[in-house]
């Protein structure tokens, strides 16, 4: 592992962005990079002593939990999400490991889960999972089922003693695992009500949502929980979903959401359940089996009564909304991007758009309204209308504010959309930006990227065909 | 001071006088109102003085012969009918002991869809008329229609009715918001076990000016029992506008970076202290340092930062004087006074934005292009949208005190970071640890 040097340290410090909310110390990014020039070279000493002696002061790893309110109902506590607010010395620090913890995640991570480990996409799970629930509405199809699992508190409930012996277990080096130990187990915590700090506290286990080394341990502890599915699996403890066997595909997750793919029988849901039991005991996380949910397709549905009343499993039905986006069954229909258009309308409607000037208009599409659509076109090929309907929402926005006047336009949205030098306002057209993630799909493929939703392709539709004498007649993900 | 709205279904069993009796003596409410009473207009007196003993009381039999809207207030306050139809009732109100009056409109939405268009028309017109457009403006009651459906429990996101969709473009054309609200979502329930569907019927709304004179004001769906709506109380929490504030924790304002003084201010003191070498206490003698350049830093904000927004009005001020100055008697010396204010003038306007654009977390605007306005109206949201004002504790009871909901919050963090069952982290460890490499092993051969 590369030492840790000052040229490093500055340019982490640098990278952060200055509007964050400071830890309790109360000094934002923003100061350290304004007084670098005076205090730069003594943060460096003070960073590096962390490496070198494997010492942190508790002040410094202090953390102010502020409550932010979940959705619409707030009435106790616990309708409250606790965030952390570190300190920006301590966040250097936790870049500064994670980074290199990031760069070794590829080599052992399960294909299986594809967020926070470098080149895997949350599109590719998406796309799998609808190549996989693709007949779920026929009926004659084979038995099947997918659940979808929900971990009760995922980040708060890991514990340490796990986290650190699969650190031992995947061979990390003392001094690293015990950096890793010293960021997480030494936090101490005040609550943040109205402005006021109340309570110093210490806790003794889980990861604190807004450190950057609590996604990738994460992963690391979920990673465990792959392997037990995949090893049950392996020793028929359930069953493979149709289809995916030759491939050894048993469950997707990405970061805390996970399904878990299998037979329909009554006995593989059975042994699912007992990996997540002993999974339970070993690492801290529970899975909250109200909040999951059972799809099951073929005559699967029989037993449907004996899961419901065994396990507890809601029993849903499809199409339903998976990471975000709709999972359909079917052709992409106008119902299936009604969430998309609605959701750039309740943006524009906000009263936050109500003030804004002329260039904050063209600042909100292109950054708030184009990174929401951006998620979708990386996954569907969006039907024409949809396009052209969110481009008629935006020009109306643009041009006439929050009422939505589409006759206020001056400039056709096309000219709008070209490069500044070319007199347009620099925004990006949705159609071609669709075509190019469509295009970086097909890449992904014919570069023969090491992801599992690749290897699906491979072996169901391409088989040994080239990509060119495909059958276009094939309707599965996005096509 | 706290008003109240609830649909009752009904008023006509004596057991619901006394529920509602009860409710307003313990909460004390000023005023309110009743919605769809059922009460014949014959009876509405001996009713209405029976649970509302020396209270005033507004209906508006004349428009709807069931007694849709009955509003009754108190005697210590006033409140002076300015528009009645059958689905609206709208009030101008005057508290005791408050200066200025607000305008608060009843609601009992109609099923009918004509019927309800009348009824957002006349809303557009409310929002346009003279009397109301500058005053602090509420709206409530049961609208019989959601906005989005985010607030059906059987929505999916990809229906908007037309209903919906009208109810949308009126709350849009008036500017309404929600007002903060605390407790649950939906507010009605169908009552059905096999095919129970949940909406959100009830609601409150307020306008721009609301938010502004009334910042800590707030609402709360609580179950009332006999009815299948929950019903409203709403706290204006006037009073409180003036929190006794213990001294902030200290925060960077990013914005004080760019005063001319600052650098060399951490650079003077930064010279004065003993520099850190490597060593295991390395980490904190920095942050000790660090720790003692905050109150200076405190005090440079206090000097250049106070009152920031008042100053950069003042600072424009004197710039259109002295631009004024010069256009009456042009001379050299003017001339150098007008480019000064603007200096000085542009360098404040400046920090303010960035100063607001810190608060305001909306980190997708760009400083520079004046959002001033939006940076406002985003602090203030944020504010109202994040501050806890009453919360129910762990042992059922509720509480409105600063004080008592930072008990439970500090009592609620503390029992979740623990983690008791230590007693699992002897846990069989090797066999775990073979599970763990077999597992890599079967995925090998699986491949």
């Amino acid at each position: 592992m590369e030492p840790v040097t000052g040229e490093e340290i500055k340019t982490v410090l640098f990278f952060m962005s200055s509007d964050k909310s400071p830890g309790p110390d109360g000094f934002t990014t923003e100061f350290y990079k304004a007084t670098w020039e005076i205090i730069g070279a003594e943060f460096i000493v003070a960073v590096k002593s962390f490496f070198e002696k494997g010492f942190l002061p508790k002040g410094v790893n202090s953390t102010i939990l502020a409550l932010i309110p979940k959705k619409f109902e707030t009435k106790e506590m616990k309708d409250y999400r606790p965030i952390s607010c570190c300190n920006v010395i301590y966040k250097v620090i936790s870049k500064l490991i994670a980074k290199r913890l990031k760069e070794i995640l590829p080599q052992f991570i399960a294909g299986n889960q594809s967020a926070f480990v470098k080149d895997r996409l949350l599109i590719q799970n998406l796309l799998l999972a609808t190549e996989i629930v693709k007949d779920y509405h026929k009926e004659s199809v084979s038995d099947r089922c997918a659940i979808k699992i929900d971990i009760s508190k995922a980040f708060d409930s890991v514990q340490w003693s796990f986290l650190e012996n699969v650190l031992h277990s995947l061979n990390f080096s003392q001094e690293f695992i015990h950096w890793i130990m010293l960021c997480i187990t030494t936090a101490s915590f005040s609550v943040q009500v109205n402005g006021e700090l109340v309570g110093f506290f210490n806790s003794s286990r889980g990861l604190r949502q807004g450190c950057s080394l609590s996604p990738y341990l994460f992963v690391i502890a979920m990673d465990v929980l792959s392997k037990m599915l995949d090893r049950a699996a392996g020793f028929k403890k359930f069953g493979y979903h149709p289809r995916c066997q030759t491939i050894g595909l048993t469950h997707l997750t990405f970061a805390d959401d996970l399904m878990v793919l299998s037979d329909g029988k009554v006995r593989s849901v059975e042994g699912i359940v007992s990996v997540f039991d002993e999974f339970a005991k070993k690492s801290g996380l529970k899975i909250s089996m109200e909040k999951s949910t059972i799809y099951l397709a073929g005559s699967a549905n029989m037993y449907r009564r004996e899961i419901e009343e065994r396990f507890k499993f809601a029993v849903g039905s499809l199409p339903v909304r998976y990471l975000g986006l709709p999972l359909v069954t079917k052709r992409f229909s106008s119902a299936d991007y009604r969430p998309l258009v609605e959701q750039i309308k309740r943006k524009i409607g906000t009263w936050t758009a109500r003030y804004l000037s002329y260039a904050g208009r063209l600042n909100l599409i292109s950054s708030v309204i184009w990174s929401i659509c951006n998620f979708w076109i990386a996954a569907f090929r969006l039907p024409r209308e949809c396009i052209r309907e969110i481009d008629k929402l935006c020009s109306a926005f643009l041009w006439s504010g929050p009422e939505l006047n589409s006759k206020r336009a001056k400039v056709n949205w096309e000219a709008i959309c070209k490069p500044k030098r070319e007199g347009g306002l620099g925004l990006r057209s949705l159609k071609e930006a669709n075509d190019v993630s469509c295009l970086k799909l097909i890449w992904r493929w014919v570069s023969r990227g090491d992801s599992l939703w690749v290897k699906w392709i491979e072996t169901y539709l391409l088989k040994t065909k080239s990509f060119w004498s495909l059958n276009m007649q094939y309707n599965g993900s996005w096509m | 001071m706290s008003c109240f709205f609830w649909n009752v279904r009904g008023l006509n069993k004596s057991t619901k006088h006394s529920v509602i009796k009860k409710w307003v003596e313990e909460q004390n409410f000023q005023f309110g109102c009743i919605l769809e009473t059922r009460v014949q207009e014959s009876k509405m007196q001996t009713v209405g003085n029976q649970i509302f003993k020396d209270w005033s009381i507004l209906t508006n039999y004349e428009h709807n012969r069931r007694g849709r809207i009955w509003v009754v207030w108190r005697n210590n306050t006033r409140l002076s009918p300015i528009y009645k139809s059958g689905q609206l009732i709208t009030c101008s109100v005057k508290l005791e002991g408050q200066e200025d009056e607000f305008f608060c409109s009843f609601l009992y939405v109609s099923n009918f869809a004509s019927e309800r268009k009348d009824l957002w028309n006349d809303l557009r017109d409310h929002c346009d008329s003279p009397i109301i457009r500058n005053k602090p403006w509420i709206i409530f009651g049961d609208f019989n229609e959601i906005l989005n459906m985010a607030e059906h429990s059987k929505g999916d996101d990809t229906r908007v009715t037309y209903g919906m969709r009208e109810f949308q473009e009126m709350v849009n054309y008036c500017a309404f918001t929600d007002l903060s609200s605390h407790g649950s979502l939906y507010t009605w329930s169908n009552r059905q076990e096999n095919d129970l569907i949940l909406k959100k019927l009830d609601r409150v709304l307020v306008n721009n000016k609301w938010k502004m004179s009334f910042p800590q004001s707030y609402n709360v769906f609580e179950a009332g029992g006999c009815s299948d709506h929950l019903r409203c109380r709403i706290n204006l929490n006037i009073d409180v506008g003036e929190r006794v504030k213990g001294k902030k924790p200290f925060k960077f304002i990013n914005a004080i970076a760019e005063m001319q003084e600052f650098r060399p201010m951490v650079e003077a003191y930064w010279k004065t202290t003993e520099p850190v070498y490597m060593s295991t206490s390395t980490m904190f003698r920095f942050t000790k340092k660090l720790k003692a350049l905050k109150p200076k830093i405190r005090q440079l904000a206090k000097e250049k930062m106070g009152n920031l927004v008042k100053r950069t009005k003042e600072a424009h001020d004197t710039l259109c004087q002295k631009q004024e100055e010069n256009l009456k008697s042009p001379s050299p010396q003017a001339m150098i006074e007008e480019t000064e204010a603007h200096e000085k003038w542009e360098l404040l306007a400046e920090i303010e934005e960035k100063y607001l654009k810190q608060k305001s977390k909306l980190h997708w605007m760009q400083v520079g292009d004046k959002n001033n306005k939006t940076f406002h109206r985003a602090v203030m949201a944020r504010v109202a949208h994040n501050s806890i004002r009453e919360i129910q504790r762990q042992d059922g009871s509720v509480t409105k005190k600063g004080e008592e909901i930072k008990e439970e919050a500090e009592l609620f963090s503390v029992s979740f970071c623990s983690w008791f069952q230590m007693t699992l982290r002897e846990l069989h460890w090797r066999n775990f640890k073979f599970c763990y490499h077999l597992g890599v092993q079967q995925r090998i051969e699986v491949d």
